[in-house]
């Protein structure tokens, strides 16, 4: 584990992953100290007020206000908050139910991992965003609802993955040992197969949250997001849109937020491959 | 290609669009928010007659099991229904915002092949170099940027600040040429007109650009690794013996076999193309089908919304088979 971390420290494109990622989670988690401003309250004699760069800005506001007269700043680092949380909440729940069923499916075969498998292929061709918009749509917009929502269809990578890893990894010796020492079924898929694909697992979680989190961008641009009043960047760039001939900074910063999260999870996944995947490992 | 399997992936097709028509039809069907009371929102004097009526007009007072089998009986029949709030035929709509959605997938697709395929191959043949890294640098940032906010950049600085290209729409009034198929570019060249044609591609530049910007990295990376791979190979250094030119070996030899991964690669492309083009319909009100549906869903307007979703399962499961089938084509060694 410890070796493991040492040699993620030392790759230089997981390593600046993972410090852009502990950034924003410290962001998120600080925002209320990290800056005096409310994040839904604004001074409207202070609206649109651009940013540092032009001698028109206001004091206290670096990244200028919007329409309402809020700090750009202040929403930008609330809105890492949303973004975390669904990311987290739908990866975390997907990887439990993709994780479970493709260990049973690939562990005990027959006509569940059949029935299962099928089904995966046809939820698989539903195009991700036309069922998240539907889905969304019909729920309506809420936290909990993005993240099951996200949960609904992301669990199919993990399913895949998982059961792929099984199937392989219950025709190895140690599994047939542990048979023959009299384990039960439970104890070899928890104990000793689950230990063998925890890594490519990570990789996957990693990778997927980035995605996630574009989704969740995604349905807050088009209003199916998280509820209106609170702080995401997906609706900010969206109501920034229609300001966009007078204050160029109100899309432009949410959306620097975005891309920063994500890449740092692109950056970190693609890292941890390298280290994780022994199979890759130049 | 054997008739056996051809067979087989037509009724894998049949069933796939069957579960997607059955849960769109149920979501839709256990979602809050009637539509016959967002029909009659604003409506002044509404009586339970009215609601009545309107309710066994829409056919939204027969059983769940009856709606679901006229529904499905309407589609073998090829009739899809009448929009609940537009009153004109679903498939007519259909038929009117496919071209819109066909012409900018197929844009993007075209930009992502001309910026992806150079890219991809001059990152392999030189790897590990500066221009290497820069190169999967900018891809990182190409596939963690949000398409949306991409079309934004992409209109602040071409329509906001240089003012030279337009932000909205496939056209202008006025410029549209003859209808023949749908789609602006064709209709212009076959009537010879144009002005239509260089409005239409004027519209199309923005919309395709961030549409195909994040897909052109994807198909670079691809291309790049299967680039590396192939150019690792025997025959390759055979080639190079045989004193041939780097781009012919380049062009002629390997990028030929790195191919087959970007077959798939563009096929499930052109299927999510279709799919995600709803989001950058909405950023340049561009009048497709995604923003067809999307519309449809807000109102819950059943028919369009279920019959839209269909329309896109299909086209993205064909695009499916076709991928399967040209593997074939390209590859002679690969028989189903």
């Amino acid at each position: 584990m410890k070796k493991n971390f040492l040699r993620l420290l030392r790759n230089p494109t997981a390593a600046f992953g993972l410090s852009v990622l502990l950034l924003v989670f410290f962001i998120a988690i600080f925002a209320p100290v990290l800056t005096p401003h409310d994040p839904i309250r604004g001074d409207l004699m202070v609206r649109l007020r651009p940013g540092f760069w032009s001698p028109l800005s206001e004091p206290g506001y670096p990244l200028g206000t919007d329409m309402l007269g809020r700090d750009i700043l202040t929403r930008v680092l609330y809105g890492a908050r949303v973004s975390l949380a669904v990311g987290f909440g739908a990866v975390f729940f997907s990887l439990l139910v993709g994780g479970s069923l493709g260990l049973c499916a690939g562990f005990f075969r027959g006509r569940f991992d059949d029935y299962i498998s099928r089904f995966v292929d046809w939820l698989m061709a539903f195009p991700l965003l036309l069922f998240l918009i539907l889905v969304m749509g019909v729920l309506g917009p809420g936290t909990w609802n993005l993240v099951f929502a996200l949960t609904l269809k992301g669990w199919v990578p993990f399913f895949r993955l998982v059961r792929g890893e099984v199937l392989s990894e219950r025709e190895k010796p140690y599994v047939e040992a542990a048979w023959a020492i009299g384990r039960n079924s439970g104890s070899i898929m928890f104990q000793e197969i689950l230990p063998n694909i925890t890594h490519t697992l990570v990789v996957l979680a990693t990778l997927r949250m980035g995605i996630v989190i574009l989704m969740e961008a995604t349905l807050s641009f088009l209003g199916l997001g998280v509820s209106p009043h609170i702080p995401a960047w997906g609706s900010m760039i969206a109501a920034g849109r229609g300001y966009m001939q007078v204050a160029w900074w109100l899309p432009v910063f949410p959306g620097l937020g975005i891309l920063f999260t994500v890449l740092s999870l692109n950056l970190l996944g693609e890292g941890l491959r390298d280290i994780l995947d022994p199979r890759l490992r130049k | 290609m054997s008739i056996r399997y051809l067979i087989k992936r037509f009724i894998y097709l049949i069933g796939i669009v069957i579960f997607i028509t059955l849960f769109t039809f149920i979501i839709l069907r256990i979602s809050p928010g009637d539509p016959v009371d967002m029909m009659l929102q604003g409506e002044e004097k509404i009586t339970q007659e009215d609601i009545d009526r309107l309710t066994e007009q829409l056919g939204l007072d027969k059983p769940f099991h009856i709606q679901l089998y006229n529904f499905f009986s309407g589609i073998v029949r090829g009739e899809l229904g009448y929009s609940f709030y537009m009153k004109r035929l679903v498939w007519d709509l259909i038929k009117e915002r496919f071209p819109a959605s066909l012409e900018l997938a197929i844009f993007a697709m075209f930009i992502s092949f001309v910026i992806g395929v150079p890219i991809g191959i001059i990152a392999a043949v030189r790897h590990n170099s500066l221009l290497d890294r820069l190169i999967m640098g900018v891809n990182f940032l190409g596939i963690s940027m949000p398409s949306f906010w991409f079309a934004i950049l992409l209109m602040l600085f071409f329509s906001v600040y240089l003012g030279v290209l337009p932000t909205m729409g496939r056209s202008v009034y006025g410029m549209y040429p003859v209808n023949i198929t749908g789609v602006l570019i064709i209709d212009s060249i076959l009537t010879l007109d144009s002005k239509a044609l260089i409005t239409a591609i004027r519209h199309l530049i923005l919309p395709s650009l961030a549409l195909g910007m994040g897909y052109s990295a994807i198909i670079s990376r691809i291309l790049r690794s299967s680039m590396l791979e192939v150019l690792s190979q025997d025959y390759i250094t055979v080639a190079r013996s045989k004193g041939l030119k780097q781009s012919r070996v380049v062009l002629r030899h390997a990028l030929r076999n790195a191919l087959i991964p970007m077959i798939t690669v563009a096929g499930l492309e052109a299927g999510s193309l279709l799919g995600g083009n709803i989001v950058i319909e909405t950023v340049f009100s561009w009048p497709g089908l995604g923003s067809l549906i999307t519309g449809a869903i807000f109102a819950r307007d059943y028919p369009v919304v279920q019959a839209g979703v269909i329309f896109y399962a299909l086209v993205f499961v064909l695009i499916n088979l076709i991928v399967d089938i040209t593997y074939t084509l390209v590859d002679p060694r690969i028989r189903w």
